[in-house]
């Protein structure tokens, strides 16, 4: 007589440490394997695709920065003032486009910085959590003196920046990039070469190119399985262009990899931070826009690369004040997608270091 | 951006209509190939243009600034099938599935971003259906990343795809009602979150703010 | 030769709807309740377990209040991962109608005495998601009593910190003692 067995159904979240916020996964298990995963997302969403449609051009910088994915704040702005920039043809001054690299490669970092510490407790490396935040705290210091918010900034207008750097700002983001290099070896240390780490990470939870690409994964999800991707080289916005940079790309798919790529971003944001500092031209940095704007009738479709991914906008204006209809294109949704297909066939165990190795912030995935 | 792509699927299925072009440069100086930047054609822009002659903003004709076509609903799946697996398209990725609620038109434009990791070229493709017949095809088949995009679609503007596997509603709870990024909808509260409300009401009044036995 | 032990019941041994006023009228005895319950409230107020729920943006400054630099652990403050072991929920971020039903299952799922702080205007009064919005809680008060506000989008980490404290103070001043007899005692005349 054949042993008989059932399927278990566990459920996780939404209230689960490591789940990251407020997303609830459906596990099947046989035994330990992970038959099947069901996300089951929703709990944050905040509609703000709705809200965007209610708020002028300008009131909807303060809304995205919020509404989207919270940990980065700068990137949510900069995707919208760039496709409110491009349907109304607006330009933006030299030195504002230097300034919002700067800003927008320290909130890459600062992103990246919280994903490594919750990685890490993830894994039980309690340590990487006090060190991320640790730096990640010098970062919120300049963001603050800059813009006056630690996490929502509203900073960028559209055609420019809020407000000009104050003074000693891009000394002291000078010094953070050299505190900051100095301390990624740390990093290398604690967890690079951690046995238990490796145990945990290297060959778990691999996504093959071909699945990426088809389920529409992006960012370093989709760059560990080797997809050279990046849109700010493939169509690159602000002063992208003019600084040498590269894409960490691996072929592994595992969670080892995706560790490895955003590790390696980090390095690649302080090196463009450096070049836009020393080339950072004076002069305005905000073109004259009105309060009320109002943007040619059109549509647009603007994208950028967020921490996360492809992060884009289409708007849709009919010539009112406000936009007739926005829609996000949230990179970690469809990274979360993909969820699915990594976790299958691992044990129970690994879905947490799966889960925690694509960096999905709630808020981008319900918005 | 190039509409070359539009224009060669306009040639392979004559049924399309390409986005309404008026604005907009010609074709060709758009199309700078891989690698430019896109940032600098927006400031480029205002200076290849001739000033056109200021005129109120309802009599300006839209722009559309993403290249993309217009696809009877008939041909979504076919259009879809070749756009995704002819090499000479090669739009593997799909970017998000929406719509846009037209109520004057009693029209919901469901809208697919395209694009090719190979080229690098985008294409959006848009379907008009009507609003009290809302259903199409669902491309989950082609692109399986469509999945969750099309559940929003549902979930949010009340779009039926024919053929998707698991077609509920992702966002919202299951017994929400209504389509609440449809233009004509009105939000109230859940009657259970009213009686909740009512009881902490009490409550508090009866007790003192925050205050409990 | 022992003689089998007779059961008596908890409420005739300690007849609890009457301690309160055998406390009270013998000499000195309310004074005594009350040091007692300061030296408890003074425990209390010094080891407030939140449970670790975060919702929105604010949880981010939520860890990073338990993160370097801020270290809420020295007051301690220390997450715990399950509601049973909790006795505080911070309501971090904007709540959606949909997780309402859980937040209000974990805080029943608390045991007394419980506390909630509401941490940004989202989780107090919907904050910036108040207008035209179809998905946000307007307010975490609709559905569970809030103890402290925490102003702010996002509260800073000390703004937070000042919410402990505000809460400290308030277990400081709790008549807990008295208030747990009375409800014990209420609960034994009911059966």
């Amino acid at each position: 007589m054949a042993l008989r067995t059932e399927e278990l159904m566990l459920n996780m979240g939404p209230q689960h440490p490591s789940t990251h916020g407020v997303l609830r996964m459906v596990v099947t298990l046989d035994g330990e394997n992970v038959v099947d995963v069901q996300p089951d997302i929703g709990y944050l969403h905040s509609s703000v695709e709705k809200m965007m449609e209610n708020r002028t051009y300008l009131q909807n910088i303060a809304l995205v920065d919020r509404g989207m994915d919270y940990l980065s704040a700068m990137a949510n702005e900069e995707v919208w003032v760039l496709a409110c920039e491009r349907l109304g043809k607006i330009e933006v001054p030299e030195r504002a486009r230097y300034i919002r690299t700067i800003m927008l490669e320290l909130q890459r970092i600062s992103s990246h910085l919280i994903w490594l510490g919750t990685f890490g407790i993830d894994l039980g490396a309690f340590t990487a959590f006090l060190w991320a935040m640790r730096e990640r705290e010098r970062i919120m210091d300049l963001f603050e003196s800059a813009t006056g918010g630690r996490l929502h900034h509203v900073y960028f207008r559209i055609g420019g920046v809020f407000e000009d750097l104050p003074e000693g700002w891009t000394d002291r983001c000078e010094e953070f990039c050299d505190y900051f290099l100095d301390r990624l070896p740390e990093y290398d240390e604690l967890l690079t070469g951690n046995p238990i780490f490796l145990a945990r990470t290297q060959g778990v939870g691999v996504l093959p190119l071909d699945t990426a690409i088809a389920m529409g994964a992006s960012g370093p999800v989709a760059r560990a399985s080797g997809l050279a991707y990046d849109v700010r080289k493939a169509h690159p916005y602000e002063v992208y262009e003019r600084v040498e940079f590269d894409i960490p790309v691996r072929s592994e798919g595992d969670c080892y990899a995706r560790y490895l790529v955003r590790l390696e971003e980090m390095r690649q944001s302080v090196r463009i931070i450096r070049q836009c500092l020393e080339r950072l031209p004076a002069g305005e940095i905000r073109s004259k826009v009105a309060v009320t704007l109002r943007l040619p009738k059109g549509e647009v479709y603007a994208r950028t690369e967020s921490p996360r991914g492809d992060l884009g906008i289409y708007l849709v204006s009919d010539g009112a004040d406000r936009p007739y209809r926005v829609k996000i294109r949230a990179p970690a949704f469809s990274n979360l997608y993909a969820l699915t297909e990594m976790m299958r066939g691992w044990k129970v165990a690994d879905v947490i270091a799966i889960l925690g190795s694509i960096d999905i912030v709630l808020s981008d995935v319900d918005r | 951006m190039s509409w070359a792509l539009a224009e060669k699927l306009k040639a392979a299925f004559p049924d399309v209509e390409l986005f309404p072009r008026a604005g907009t440069e010609p074709a060709g100086t758009r199309d700078q190939g891989p690698g430019t930047g896109s940032g600098e054609q927006v400031t480029a822009a205002p200076e290849s243009t001739p000033a056109a002659p200021r005129r109120p903003a309802h009599e300006v004709p839209p722009q559309y600034l993403t290249p993309g076509v217009y696809v009877p609903r008939e041909k979504l799946l076919p259009v879809c099938t070749t756009l995704a697996g002819d090499p000479e398209f090669g739009l593997t990725y799909l970017s998000f599935v929406s719509a846009v609620d037209w109520p004057d038109r009693n029209e919901l434009e469901v809208l697919y971003h395209l694009y090719s990791h190979q080229t690098r070229q985008e294409l959006a493709l848009k379907v008009r259906i009507p609003r009290d017949d809302a259903h199409i095809p669902s491309v989950s088949g082609v692109w399986d990343g469509a999945n969750w995009h099309e559940r929003e679609a549902y979930d949010l503007l009340g779009i039926t795809f024919d053929g998707h596997p698991n077609l509920r509603r992702i966002m919202m709870t299951d017994d929400w009602v209504g389509h609440p990024l449809r233009k004509d909808y009105v939000y109230q509260d859940p009657p259970w979150l009213v009686e909740v409300a009512k009881e902490r009401q009490k409550d508090a009044e009866g007790l003192g703010l925050g205050e409990r036995v | 030769m022992p003689t089998e032990p007779q059961y008596v019941p908890r409420s005739q041994v300690l007849p609890l709807d009457k301690a309160l006023e055998v406390i009270d009228a013998l000499p000195g005895g309310g004074v005594i309740l009350t040091k007692v319950e300061e030296v408890l409230n003074w425990g209390r107020a010094a080891s407030i377990w939140p449970l670790t729920f975060g919702l929105a943006c604010c949880a981010i400054e939520m860890m990073q209040a338990y993160a370097t630099r801020f270290d809420m652990d020295r007051m301690g403050i220390i997450p715990r991962a399950t509601p049973r072991q909790a006795d505080c929920i911070i309501v971090a971020g904007r709540a959606t109608i949909k997780i309402a039903p859980i937040v209000r299952r974990l805080w029943e799922q608390m045991p007394e005495p419980k506390y909630v702080i509401s941490m940004g205007s989202c989780a107090t009064c919907g904050g910036p998601f108040y207008y035209d919005n179809y998905s946000i809680l307007k307010g975490i008060d609709q559905v569970i009593p809030v103890d402290v506000y925490v102003p702010g989008c996002p509260p800073r980490p000390e703004a937070l910190i000042e919410g402990f404290l505000k809460l400290q103070d308030k277990i400081k001043k709790e008549p807990f003692l008295r208030r747990r007899i009375a409800r014990a005692a209420a609960a034994a005349t009911q059966a």
